[in-house]
């Protein structure tokens, strides 16, 4: 193992507007080294991946690549230096076959010119997955038809691809590689890194403790935007890394769960029975009680978002029904839910729930604009308009200029804190939350995690689904496990009984 | 619980926004340039024009600005809701005509006010059916409008045979050429309240509100509970309408339907639209820069006209200028995606 690292990160900082995404953070991959990256969603490992890669540049901090200085933020001078990235959403080509998503825009460097190009590539790329191990994936194979595991296989083909001529030992950035993977899928890949990790240098990036603390050699603990600790990985127990990750023993202060107060009553608000919504989910019986903060577990793809969007009137029923107050609802949409009372926090702030030109105080009103108007001529009230989102936007402490500002401005807390605001101006029964908490800051997600609390004190009635399980299992009265489609558990998780993350997982896996 | 959140570092002070401190008065008066830089070029105008020729600032060349004014904002204004919720509408024009030839067509046999309630009844359905093909059959505004104008100018043409169509009628005369105010004709009051009414239906009813939500992110107004597809409709169906309405102020003023009358006029409604500072992209702008944006478009055109620069070096300003007023006005920095 030689001395020098593959790459080196000194003081990197790193902020968008009010929010400091990377704090002086250093990191260090030598050879042979497997880097696991954890922290929080907002902990700054999207933001650190992106500096790695190039893709973000940052405000302070310096990068070495084998002892030289790197150029920050730009991509292409830093993937000819050997780093690469597999991220979840794939960048390969669909259309096109596996050896020329390989070797994509390189074509004439690795296969020559003039005839006989494609039956070069062809060949080297046959040779490169041989060497690499990769069985059961044909060179020749349009890339639609193979697997998600499959594809991944290829990205870091690819990756390798890049820096084989050089003499140097590669960087792989592995983002999220497991978390859409099987168990088995997540076996073969770890396999493969096990094989090649005398040969590349990983950085693996995971929410998924167990993942991390099976593959890595040592880890770098990242907290709200701080390496908060580096540490080898030997004998690190899941328990402590949280502590490392949120700051203290999973707090249950955090939570707030001395305030869990639990149904205040027992006929549900929202019921679902033997709903279904084809591809997604199948046969679901949920109740969500006044007052009751019921949970919603599983991964991505098991159908627990659109779970809650069906509870939303965001995605239509196929079969099954939906009832309030007992009563059937047919045609259940949005806006009637809205009406009703049952209102929505989507998940993709940007895409489902903000209107990014317009000011914070158009997006806060936009949810009750039919209470401001007046019995008898049926125009909004403007300067009521304004004193109700003021006061909104006063009481969920948003942090803004003034109320004109666009809110593609804000920061990401503050612009879910004006989604909520919409929602506080209106008469609420049960409130939807899909990952509320999504690329939020700690602080601001303590506050929402307060108010969550304040508003099911008042007897409102929340389904949260989250890809955080600690988020899940902190706040709920009442947790529902789902896997492929269907419900497999049904816990409850009282505040002197929480269960474990591992009691949860076994029934999401 | 502060342990778990307290910052290591005091609070840094906000970084200051790129380009140093410009926080001043310039940056304020940045945030109107959009209704700053219409208002501007009308001023510039009129004082271009007339110092040109002293003429220019008279009761006559004042009427006949009005005149087509009135006609331009009506038919603007159509356009400004399918623009304003990201769609666009190029039958507005055609529908026009065909409301033009209509009225000429029913005014002796209805009766006025009947054959006017029919007209824009009319209009409003076309309106209805962009509307529904848009919404329903999710094929884009600009195709099915396009198609809607070939077909509206082939109905108008076999309606009118292709020739102009006259009438007795005098109530037209009243309602669009007379003067209530003094030189002011009714036509430009018509246009003048019309906007008036847009604005406030803009701004301060949900209907309104739920246009700009469409208009800016229409995934998340459905998911704020925007009926969308019933905005939609209901948005095309009045462009339809208050087209309609441009159709009759335009057969008003030449005092017989034209065949095609009104067709030339659309790429003038949307560069009244555009210089107004109404975005392209949707959920931005409003019914009172339209109003704006007619009348550069309008005051450009009767200047040059009066000033006698020859009609092809005239196109060449028109574009020129509706090019220029919008890169002055759009505020790139906010709108990521320039289509």
């Amino acid at each position: 193992m030689s001395t020098t690292s593959t790459i080196e990160l000194t003081g990197v900082s790193k902020t968008y507007g009010p929010v400091h995404a990377l704090r002086d953070v250093s990191l260090e991959v030598r050879p042979g080294e497997v880097l696991g990256l954890i922290g929080e969603n907002g902990a700054g490992k999207s933001t650190l991946i992106g500096v790695l890669s190039g893709t973000v540049r940052p405000d302070a901090g310096t990068m070495q690549v084998h002892g030289q200085a790197a150029p920050l933020g730009d991509p292409r001078a830093l993937s000819s230096l050997g780093i690469s990235v597999v991220v979840q959403e794939q960048a390969l080509v669909e259309s096109l076959r596996v050896y020329e998503n390989i070797y994509l825009g390189r074509e004439s460097a690795v296969g020559g010119r003039g005839p006989g190009r494609r039956r070069r590539l062809r060949a080297a790329a046959r040779k490169l997955l041989e060497d690499l191990h990769i069985t059961g994936v044909d060179a020749d194979a349009v890339v639609v038809e193979l697997s998600y595991p499959q594809r991944q296989l290829i990205e870091i083909a690819k990756a390798f691809s890049r820096t084989r001529t050089g003499s140097a030992a590669p960087v792989i950035l592995l983002d999220e590689p497991t978390s859409a993977l099987s168990e088995t899928e997540v076996e073969i890949l770890f396999s493969l890194v096990e094989r090649w990790k005398d040969r590349v240098s990983f950085i693996f990036v995971s929410h998924i403790l167990q993942d991390v603390l099976k593959i890595s050699t040592r880890l770098l603990v990242l907290r709200d935007g701080r390496a908060i600790e580096t540490l080898p990985n030997v004998g690190v127990s899941p328990e402590h890394l949280h502590e490392l990750m949120v700051g203290s023993e999973r707090s249950a202060d955090y939570y707030r769960e001395d305030e869990q107060g639990g149904a205040s009553a027992e006929e549900p608000v929202v019921e679902l029975r033997g709903a279904s919504v084809t591809g997604e989910f199948e046969d679901v019986d949920l109740v969500i009680r006044p007052g009751e903060i019921v949970g919603v577990a599983g991964v991505i793809g098991s159908g627990k978002s659109t779970l809650a969007a069906a509870v939303a009137g965001a995605e239509r029923l196929h079969t099954g029904e939906l009832l309030l107050d007992g009563r059937p609802r047919t045609r259940w949409n949005v806006a009637k839910a809205v009406q009703e009372g049952v209102l929505y926090v989507p998940p993709e702030r940007a895409h489902d729930s903000l209107f990014t030109t317009t000011s914070i105080r158009s997006n806060i009103s936009i949810g009750f604009l039919d209470l401001l108007q007046t019995p008898w001529n049926r125009l909004i009230r403007l300067r009521e308009e304004r004193t109700r989102s003021t006061a909104l936007a006063k009481r969920l402490q948003i942090k803004a200029p003034s109320l004109s500002t666009p809110i593609g401005e804000l920061s990401g807390g503050n612009q879910q804190k004006a989604v909520f605001a919409r929602w506080q101006g209106r008469r609420c029964r049960v409130l939807v939350l899909n990952d509320p908490t999504r690329g939020i800051d700690v602080g601001t997600r303590e506050e929402i995690y307060g108010l969550i609390r304040e508003m099911a004190a008042d007897g409102i009635g929340v389904l949260l689904c989250a890809e955080s399980l600690e988020e899940v299992i902190g706040m709920s009265d009442r947790i529902i496990v789902m896997k492929d489609g269907r419900v497999t558990a049904e816990l409850s998780s009282p505040t002197a009984a929480k269960p474990t993350e591992v009691d949860v997982i076994k029934h999401m896996m | 619980m502060t342990n778990v959140i307290a910052p290591q570092t005091p609070t840094s002070p906000p970084p200051a926004p790129p380009g140093g401190g410009g926080r001043g008065a310039l940056a304020r008066l940045d945030q109107y340039r959009n209704v700053l830089v219409p208002t501007i070029a009308v001023i510039a105008l009129v004082i271009y024009f007339q110092s040109q020729t002293s003429s220019f600032v008279s009761a006559d060349s004042a009427q006949n600005i009005l005149r087509q004014m009135a006609f331009l904002t009506v038919l603007a204004l159509a356009g400004t809701f399918v623009i304003l919720i990201g769609g666009i509408d190029l039958s507005v024009a055609a529908n026009a005509t065909l409301a033009g030839i209509l009225i000429a067509t029913w005014i002796d046999d209805f009766g006025g006010t009947l054959a006017i309630v029919m007209v824009i009844a009319v209009g409003a359905f076309v309106g209805l059916v962009n509307g529904i093909i848009t919404t329903w059959l999710k094929v884009p505004s600009f195709l099915v409008t396009l198609g809607m104008m070939s077909i509206l100018d082939g109905v108008s043409n076999s309606i009118s045979d292709g020739g102009p169509v006259s009438y007795q009628s005098g109530l037209l005369q009243t309602l669009i050429n007379d003067s209530t105010i003094p030189n002011v004709p009714n036509g430009a009051l018509i246009a003048i309240v019309l906007t008036a009414i847009a604005t406030v239906v803009a701004f301060a009813t949900p209907f309104g509100r739920h246009m700009y939500a469409v208009g800016g992110n229409e995934r998340a107004a459905g998911l704020s509970g925007v009926r969308v597809r019933a905005v939609k409709l209901a948005v095309f169906a009045l462009a339809g309408g208050v087209a309609a309405i441009a159709g009759i102020i335009f057969t008003g003023q030449a005092s017989t339907g034209v065949p095609m009358g009104a067709d030339a006029s659309l790429l003038n409604s949307i560069a009244a639209i555009v210089v107004g500072g109404t975005a392209l992209s949707g959920g931005v702008g409003g019914p009172h820069r339209t109003l704006l944006g007619a009348l550069v478009i309008v005051l450009l055109s009767a200047g040059m006209d009066i000033t006698s620069v020859d009609p092809y070096t005239q196109l060449v300003v028109k574009g020129a200028v509706v090019i220029a007023a919008v890169a002055l006005t759009i505020d790139r920095r906010r709108y990521g995606m320039i289509k």
